[in-house]
C-alpha cells in the first residue's frame, strides 16, 4: 500500500478531528450528571426557600455538603485511575471565595445572595465552556441571563422562579450535553 | 520513550472509518469503554459497516468489544487495548513522518 504526502494529510486530519470530537463528548458525558445534581439542589433549595422564607438558608446548609461529596463520587466514578481530587478542592475554592465575598460585601436582602451564587456558576460554565465545549457554555449563558432576568423583573417571585427555571436549566443543561 | 517509526502504514488502521474509531477510542482514558450506539453516532456511521470495522479490529487485537444486557437490553461496549494504542501510535507516527519529509524536501 503506497500512501501519499496528501494521504497522510488527509488523514493527519481525521485523527485530529476525531479525537478532537471525542474528547468533547466525553467533556460532556463527564460533566451531566454534575449539572442535573446542582439542578436539583437549586430546584429543592430555592422551593423551599419561597415557600419558607424564615428558613429559607437550611436546605443549602444540608443540600450544599450532600451535593458536594455527590460531586466528589461521580467524579471519582468518573475518573477511575485518574486525578479526581480537583472536584473537593474546586468547591473549597468556590465556597471560600462565596463566604469572603459575602463578608465583605455584606448583602442586606438574602435575594442578593441568591443571585449572586448562579451567576458565579453561570460565570464558571462560560469560562469552562470556551475550552470544554460549546454546549457548556450556552448552559451557562442561559443560567446567567434567567437569574438576572428573575432577579429585576420578578423579584417577588424570584426564588420560585430560580427553583423552576434556574434549577430546570442547569437540569436540562445536564440531558442536553448527554444528547450528544 | 519515541514512538518507532514503520516503513509502511499499518494496513488495518490506514482505513478512513477504522482511524476515526481509533482516534476517537485513543482520546478515552485507558479504563474507558465506549457504547457502540455512541461510537456510532460520534461517526455518524451505519450499523452495519461500523459493526464490520469493528471486527477487523477485533480481530487485529485493536479493540475489545464487549456484549451484556441491562435491564434486558442488549448492550455492546467498545474499547482500544494497549496493543491497538502502540499500533495507532506507530502509524500516526508514520503518517507524520511522511509530511515532516514533505516538509524537509
Amino acid at each position: 500500500m503506497s500512501v501519499t504526502q496528501q494521504d497522510a494529510a488527509e488523514a493527519l486530519r481525521l485523527v485530529h478531528d476525531a479525537g478532537t470530537r471525542s474528547e468533547l463528548l466525553r467533556g460532556y458525558q463527564s460533566a451531566s450528571p454534575h449539572l442535573i445534581l446542582w439542578g436539583c439542589v437549586y430546584f429543592v433549595a430555592y422551593a423551599f426557600g419561597y415557600f419558607w422564607p424564615t428558613q429559607a438558608g437550611l436546605p443549602w446548609i444540608v443540600l450544599v455538603p450532600i451535593a458536594s461529596i455527590g460531586d466528589v463520587i461521580i467524579g471519582k466514578r468518573d475518573r477511575t485511575g485518574g486525578d479526581w481530587t480537583i472536584f473537593p478542592i474546586l468547591f473549597c475554592t468556590f465556597l471560600a471565595f462565596i463566604i469572603g465575598t459575602a463578608f465583605i460585601m455584606q448583602p442586606h436582602d438574602p435575594k442578593q445572595m441568591g443571585a449572586f451564587v448562579p451567576l458565579l456558576v453561570a460565570a464558571c460554565y462560560i469560562a469552562l465552556g470556551v475550552g470544554a465545549g460549546k454546549r457548556i457554555m450556552y448552559t451557562g449563558v442561559a443560567l446567567g441571563v434567567l437569574t438576572l432576568f428573575g432577579f429585576f423583573a420578578l423579584p417577588a417571585f424570584f426564588l420560585l422562579w430560580m427553583a423552576v427555571v434556574g434549577g430546570g436549566a442547569l437540569i436540562l443543561g445536564g440531558l442536553w450535553l448527554r444528547q450528544v | 520513550m519515541d514512538t518507532p517509526i514503520m516503513d509502511a502504514p499499518d494496513e488495518v488502521i490506514h482505513q478512513s472509518l477504522r482511524l476515526r474509531i481509533m482516534a476517537t477510542l485513543n482520546a478515552l482514558p485507558a479504563t474507558d469503554q465506549i457504547e457502540f450506539t455512541r461510537l456510532r453516532a460520534v461517526l455518524a456511521a451505519t450499523d452495519g459497516n461500523l459493526g464490520a470495522h469493528l471486527t477487523t479490529l477485533e480481530t487485529a487485537g485493536y479493540v475489545t468489544v464487549e456484549k451484556d444486557f441491562v435491564a434486558r437490553k442488549p448492550r455492546t461496549r467498545v474499547a482500544i487495548t494497549e496493543k491497538g494504542r502502540a499500533a495507532f501510535s506507530r502509524h500516526v507516527a508514520y503518517l507524520q513522518s511522511l509530511i515532516a519529509g514533505a516538509s524537509a524536501a
